[in-house]
């Protein structure tokens, strides 16, 4: 089943609830645009995690400040991570930098080794569809896939219409996509959430 | 032939002279830029230039941190060159197109910044993958392979048609589910405005949906008189959208649409008429 822009809108104020009850981050909901009548609304959060790991001899924790704006593309009928990565005064990391702290990220949580995940093919620069500035986003291609066997897995498709039309099941679908996507930016989904 | 809108879309070029306030004693850089194609493509040559030129090092973070102004404003070079110039306000810039170079305080706020660790080709990729998506689910842009991608990119790169064409093909035929389209507005204060909605090619009754329905879809309280433009070229309101979209779409997929408060007198230069959208009409 397919989980349409509606229907993602709807399942935001519980994922907000789900998430904000677990972590003490500022957290809130944002419509930064519309697509014909329907509102483009994003959940929109910001929190540090520890950064790449610094040379051996610095022994000094590096901070990255996450900026992470989670919404939905209808191109491919799935949620979306735009983020933009900072160091705690402000200031954006480089593009090495940057990739570097994903690439850590992707590693650490798969246990897989970088050279085998082609992050230029999954990672991009771009700007942001409605807002304009520039954030990072990982590629959808797959998402779809992934939310289809999650949504179905919830039994979301009760009425057989192809569509997710239970606003549970599709905020536990966004969060269980979140468990999977978060990673990359460090963000870890506390199991809690999905109680 | 069939191709010949398509050949002349992608021939388009417009010339643009790169210059270098900083350092007014830098001599202009002339070159004839594809409509089709990218600024940060020429990246290279600008630098090559810079540092004939102006002494300033290719590897310097002066030429790494490159970025292009016209008119005041940042140049958005995510977007193609040509849709670049038909949005510039209050009209077009006179030819050669001026355009200024700046070594200093890149707007990281506002422009994507291209280079080793975010390249323009991927960005490319990033679009046909969302067109496909619309189109066919991504299903083939998925089967092809990782040469057919790069295919495309180094045709585009090289102005190749033909070797862009080969590939392109098999993303443009066969029925779409949704068609890929931008509308944009340059705002008056610098702001763009860009609307994409999810369009199929048929109205409910199976006939054509136009650009007139379009703009119902996508911008259903809309009131005042409108066109929509591509390629410098202003639309008939009742195009198919499939139409203009098979013969008018850039390399990346898109039909990227500019849309503009309608011209009271055409004066007889060809251009269509303006179709008024009334808020109270049903649809």
């Amino acid at each position: 089943p397919m989980l349409s822009r509606s229907a993602f809108n709807e399942a935001l104020p519980q994922l907000l609830a789900r998430l904000s009850g677990r972590l003490s981050w500022p957290m809130r909901l944002a419509t930064v645009g519309a697509e014909s009548d329907t509102p483009v609304m994003e959940l929109q959060t910001s929190f540090l995690v520890a950064g790449p790991a610094a040379d051996a001899s610095d022994s000094a924790p590096v901070l990255v400040q996450v900026r992470l704006h989670i919404g939905f593309s209808s191109a491919y009928a799935c949620p979306v991570l735009h983020f933009c990565l900072s160091q705690p005064d402000g200031v954006p990391l480089a593009a090495s930098d940057a990739a570097d702290f994903v690439r850590v990220n992707v590693e650490s949580s798969t246990g897989e080794a970088a050279g085998q995940l082609d992050l230029a093919s999954v990672l991009s620069q771009v700007p942001h569809p409605q807002l304009g500035c520039p954030m990072y986003t990982l590629h959808p291609c797959r998402t779809a896939e992934l939310i289809g066997r999650l949504t179905s897995a919830s039994e979301a498709d009760r009425d057989g219409s192809g569509e997710v039309r239970d606003t549970n099941a599709a905020a536990l679908a966004v969060l269980s996509w979140l468990t999977v996507y978060g990673r990359a930016v460090g963000l870890q989904v506390p199991p809690e959430c999905f109680l | 032939t069939p191709d010949s809108i398509q050949r002349q879309v992608w021939d388009g070029k417009l010339p643009v002279c790169f210059v270098l306030p900083e350092d007014p004693d830098v001599p202009p850089l002339y070159s004839l830029v594809p409509r089709v194609g990218y600024f940060p493509a020429l990246l290279d040559r600008l630098r090559a230039h810079l540092s004939r030129h102006a002494g300033i090092d290719e590897d310097s973070p002066g030429a790494q941190q490159l970025w292009l102004r016209s008119a005041g404003r940042p140049l958005r070079w995510h977007l193609p060159v040509g849709l670049l110039y038909d949005l510039e306000r209050p009209k077009p810039p006179p030819l050669p197109w001026e355009v200024e170079i700046r070594t200093r305080d890149f707007p990281t706020d506002e422009l994507v910044s291209f280079g080793p660790n975010n390249s323009l080709e991927s960005y490319f990729l990033y679009c046909l993958k969302e067109a496909d998506a619309l189109k066919h689910r991504a299903r083939v842009i998925n089967e092809m392979g990782e040469r057919e991608h790069r295919q495309l990119w180094q045709g585009l790169l090289n102005d190749q048609f033909d070797q862009f064409s080969v590939v392109n093909r098999k993303l443009m035929e066969g029925e779409a589910k949704y068609l890929p389209f931008r509308i944009y507005q340059q705002e008056a204060d610098g702001g763009l405005s860009v609307l994409q909605c999810l369009a199929k090619p048929h109205r409910e009754d199976s006939t054509p949906l136009t650009l007139s329905d379009l703009l119902r879809i996508c911008m259903p309280n809309f009131a005042d008189p409108v066109t929509l433009a591509t390629h410098g070229v202003s639309l008939p309101m009742e195009t198919p959208l499939a139409w203009a979209y098979d013969k008018l779409a850039y390399p990346d997929n898109f039909l990227h649409l500019v849309l503009q408060p309608s011209r009271c007198n055409s004066a007889g230069d060809g251009e269509s008429s303006a179709m008024q959208l009334d808020s109270s009409s049903e649809f």
